[in-house]
Parts: structure tokens; sequence; C-alpha cells
């Protein structure tokens, strides 16, 4: 469906709102969100940010710089349950929504003006308001005729405000650097400095093979859009990944065999839920092991069938683990599903075991019953810090439906 | 363990704020955020807002008066209590009111309050202890610290 007009919203401070909306006393405090581990400030409020504190400072920094500032425990469920009232009001007041990302949504503002009988400044500023009022969360919105110009409008609204862009808006593009466009990286940033590309209206105006030379088709999907022809349209489904990965911390480095071995484990039983949610089965597995965030070794390994099955998936990640070098603890892993294939169009073999074993499933369905884990790997028992303290519990941030990560 | 708390300003009575001079206590951590009263272990008079016996009190914090034949603490382990170490002072358990505590220095939530033990001395004054237990992972890397407050619905 062409739409003529795109919304973009983008909740401030998200995290941070979404503690905010059950707990009155953290507002107008200066507040930060806290990671997996505790240690990390994964979200910021405006005033935590306005001491100097950034995403990703560690707490004994973040202390120093604001000490006053108060810090709470993650909860990524409740964030999703926020996420979603968000989105589905969003579907009442819009006809086309894409799910971007947990905190942000692009929309078909078109029926905006019609919804709340305004005219569109005033209608987008009462959208403003009903989100403010229903879920509880501030937001800032930019609507545009592109979805890259509304998203840039929105940035640029931050906190709390509202941008409406028309086609022709040369001093809102003059006024915004080329790094603010999403999809323009560090490197791309330098490319087109050195084309003496600095603001998007510089962007805009430059020639378009150029553009397209220098970034791609991608970068010209973007030139079109700041000219304000929407190429890039709204999705409301997403499309079947490409890969699934799952892994990260190893909650400290660590050369033990026994350690990394059961943090592989998990992260293949982690990676097996997420093949059942998304109803696919992969076809290559990959392993990667990181020291300081660094890609210290990395293994492909093709699987003899398309599956999602326990043994073949170990039988394919160990022997990559077993030649990976082990001069340097290993802080994070990776274990990565590719080349996936959708659970009902796959050919049966007749020569190996089914996709899924019995023992597969029975696992899983009392995992679903009693909660992630309740039946898991003996091998992954020298992880005693996760199965005994229930506040270790690794929780991820994934939501299902969601465009972007 | 747990050196301060601080509860929201208007969550205590104005009877109460008189009568414990509370006035003096309160802090705001920005223009725009809710007043908030501090307790301390550090102040003169230790004080903590207590739920006892159907209605908010503030009573004292812990005891450090030798003449008082209560324990010279400011907590008290949940392995001690249980241990039966304190069943010579009958110690009741209380409610602990706190929207905020302070640990080494990192301020972090408390969503519903802390769990605390109160006993009266020979004077039958009362005193009130904060009940502790092994730290979790998460508040460990988070305040490191080894012993944390037994907290109300919800562990940190």
């Amino acid at each position: 469906m062409v739409t003529t007009l795109i919304g973009h919203i983008d909740s401030d401070c998200f995290y941070v709102s979404c503690e905010r909306i059950r707990s009155y006393s953290l507002r107008g405090v200066p507040c930060g969100v806290l990671g997996n581990q505790g240690a990390c400030v994964i979200a910021k409020s405006y005033e935590l940010k306005a001491y100097g504190v950034k995403t990703g400072h560690p707490i004994w920094e973040a202390k120093k710089l604001c000490p006053h500032a108060v810090f709470v425990k993650r909860d990524f469920r409740w964030y999703e349950v926020i996420s979603r009232r968000l989105l589905d009001l969003l579907k009442t007041v819009s006809p086309l929504v894409e799910y971007y990302s947990i905190d942000e949504m692009f929309f078909d503002a078109s029926e905006l003006q019609r919804y709340f009988r305004l005219p569109l400044e005033a209608a987008t500023r009462a959208l403003q308001t009903l989100v403010q009022e229903q879920i509880g969360v501030p937001v800032s919105i930019g609507i545009a005729p592109s979805r890259s110009l509304a998203k840039l409008g929105s940035d640029a609204a931050k906190p709390f405000g509202i941008q409406v862009i028309e086609r022709d808006c040369e001093r809102f593009l003059r006024s915004q650097p080329v790094g603010e466009l999403c999809g323009i990286g560090s490197r791309s940033e330098r490319k087109l400095r050195d084309r003496n590309i600095h603001t998007c209206w510089d962007y805009r105006q430059a020639d378009r093979l150029l553009i397209r030379n220098l970034l791609t088709i991608k970068g010209e999907a973007l030139w079109w859009e700041l000219r304000g022809d929407a190429v890039n349209p709204i999705q409301t489904t997403r499309p079947p990944h490409k890969a699934i990965a799952r892994g990260g911390s190893c909650g400290g480095k660590t050369m033990d065999a026994d350690r990394i071995r059961a943090w592989a484990v998990r992260n293949i039983e982690r990676l097996i839920e997420a093949l059942d949610h998304h109803r696919v089965y992969a076809r290559h597995i990959s392993l990667q092991i990181d020291a300081n965030k660094t890609a210290l070794w990395l293994g492909r390994t093709p699987l003899a069938v398309p599956s999602a099955s326990f043994r073949m998936i170990y039988d394919a990640v160990m022997p990559m683990l077993a030649t990976a070098p082990t001069t340097h603890p290993v802080s994070h892993m990776h274990i990565i599903a590719e080349n996936l294939t959708w659970r009902d169009r796959i050919q049966k073999s007749l020569f190996f075991e089914d996709a899924q074993s019995p023992l597969d499933q029975i696992k899983r369905d009392i995992n679903q019953k009693l909660g992630r884990f309740a039946i898991r790997s003996a091998e992954t028992l020298p992880l005693h810090e996760i199965y005994h303290d229930a506040t270790h519990n690794y929780d991820i941030c994934d939501i299902s439906g969601k465009m972007c990560f | 363990m747990c050196t301060g708390i601080t509860i929201a300003w208007r969550d205590i009575p104005t009877r109460l704020i008189r009568k414990h001079q509370l006035d003096e206590r309160i802090i705001q951590r920005s223009e725009t955020a809710d007043k908030e009263i501090l307790f301390m272990q550090r102040h003169r008079q230790p004080l903590l807002p207590v739920f006892y016996q159907g209605e908010l009190r503030i009573l004292p914090w812990g005891n450090r008066q030798r003449h008082s034949n209560a324990p010279l603490a400011w907590w008290c382990e949940v392995a001690t209590l249980e241990s039966g170490a304190w069943s010579m002072y009958h110690p009741e358990p209380v409610e602990i009111l706190a929207n905020f505590g302070l640990e080494r220095g990192v301020w972090f939530q408390i969503r519903e309050g802390i769990q605390g033990v109160l006993i009266h001395d020979q004077h039958e004054q009362p005193c009130v202890y904060l009940l502790l237990q092994p730290a979790s992972h998460y508040y460990q890397v988070m305040t490191g610290y080894h012993r944390e407050p037994v907290f109300l619905g919800e562990q940190i």
C-alpha cells in the first residue's frame, strides 16, 4: 500500500519511562537502568544524561558522575508489555504500523488528521498526548513524506517534541549533519565528508550517481527518501530471518574448558528455543568466540539435513569448539544458525534422524509448561551462578515481530 | 549493609514529620523530583519508618547505647535469627518502608520495602534492625557488597 505520509514515533528514554509508569517516585530523578549483570548502564534518563553518564558506562563511573542517581534493575518483560501497549494504541490510530523496535514504530500518518479532526500538526500533538495519557510514556513524533525524513524529524524533536516535515524542507535538512541519518555510519560519513557533503541538505543536493557509487543502492535509496520519495515502505510483518544467533557474555573471562563448554551448550539450548519460535530449521551452524569483544575464532559447519535437533547442533558445535585456540580467555560466545528453511517446506530424509527427536519435543513441552531451562543439559551445571541465583538469569530482550535487531 | 534509605515526603504524615523533626532530613534529587526524607545510619539519631502494629511509626534504627541490653548493631542476619540467638529478645517481624536504598555509594530502587526485626530492650524501648541475607550476584555486582537486605516481594 502506498502512503503519502509516514510517521515515526520514538519513545524518550524508553526503559526509564517504563519504570516511571509503575514507580512514581522515579519521576524527575536522575535514573539509570542496569544490564543483566548489574554492572553497566543500559538506559538513562535525561536528568542522568545531563551529568555526562552514557549508555554502557559502568556503575562505578556513573555513581561518581552523579552520586545521587538511582539505579534500577532491568525488567525486559515489563518493557515488552509497554511496547506492545504502544503498538496496539498506534494500530487504532493508523491503518499500517511497522513494529520497528521495542521503542520505535513507523506508521501510516495519512489518516491522522481525519482521526483527530485536526490539522496535521495539531493531530500529531494530539497523538503524542494520547500516548502520554494512555500508556504513560513520553514520545517524540516525526511526520514526513518518507520514513527516513520521519525518523530524522523525531530524532531532532527529542525529547517530547513533534516535527512535521514538508517535502521541501531545506532549512531543516541544512540543520541536520549527515551522520544523523539512519544508515549512515562513521565510515560512510567519512566518505561523504571527503566529497564535501556535511549536511542532509548537501546529501540531497549531491549527484545521485555519485551517491550510488559511494554508498551503493542503500545510499541511493536514502537520497530518494531525503527528496520526499518514499522508497522504503512500511512493513507490517517481519521478513524471514537470514540467520538467528544466540550468545553473548560468558559472565567474565574464562579459560576453564568446562565452563566454556557449558556456555556453548546453554547457547545451543537458547538457539533451539528461537528456532522453535520462528518455525525454522538451520542448514549451517557457526560458532564465534570472542576475547574482549574481538573475534578470536570463527567456525562454520553444514548440517547433514536441515535441523533444530539438540544432538545434531551439539555434534556440529563441539568439534568446532575443540579446535578453537585456547591461548586467550574467552569473554563472549555466539552460536549462529544460518541458511534457514521453513519447517513445513523440507523434504524428510530416509537416512538421517528427524529434524527434531522425541526428546527435543518433550524437553520443549516441559520447559514451556514449567519455565525456561526447567529441563536442561547436565553439561551446563558448571554455570552454577545462573542456576543457583534467581537474579542472575541473563534475561534477554528478545521480542518477536519487531523489525530490527 | 544498606546504610541509608529514603521515603517519599508525601508518604509520611505531617504529625510524624513534626514529632521527629524530619524536616531537617528532606532532600530532593532534582527540581522536578519529589521530596524525600532521608534516614541514614550515620545520623545522630538513626531512625527508620516502620509499619508496626498496623500503623506507620518512626522508630530507632538499631542500638548504639551501651546501657541498653539490645544488641549493639544495625542489622540482624537471617541465619542468626533462624539459629534462635535472638530469641531472648522476642523479635517481631516489621516492614520498613523505603523507596530507595543506599549501599556503598549506590542508590537503588526498592519496590515495596525491607523486612526488619523489632525488639524491646529492658526499658521497653523499641529498636528496629534490618534483616540481612547473602547478596545475590546482581546486588553484589551493583553495589560491591556481599550482603543485602531482605526485600519485600522482590529479589534484587
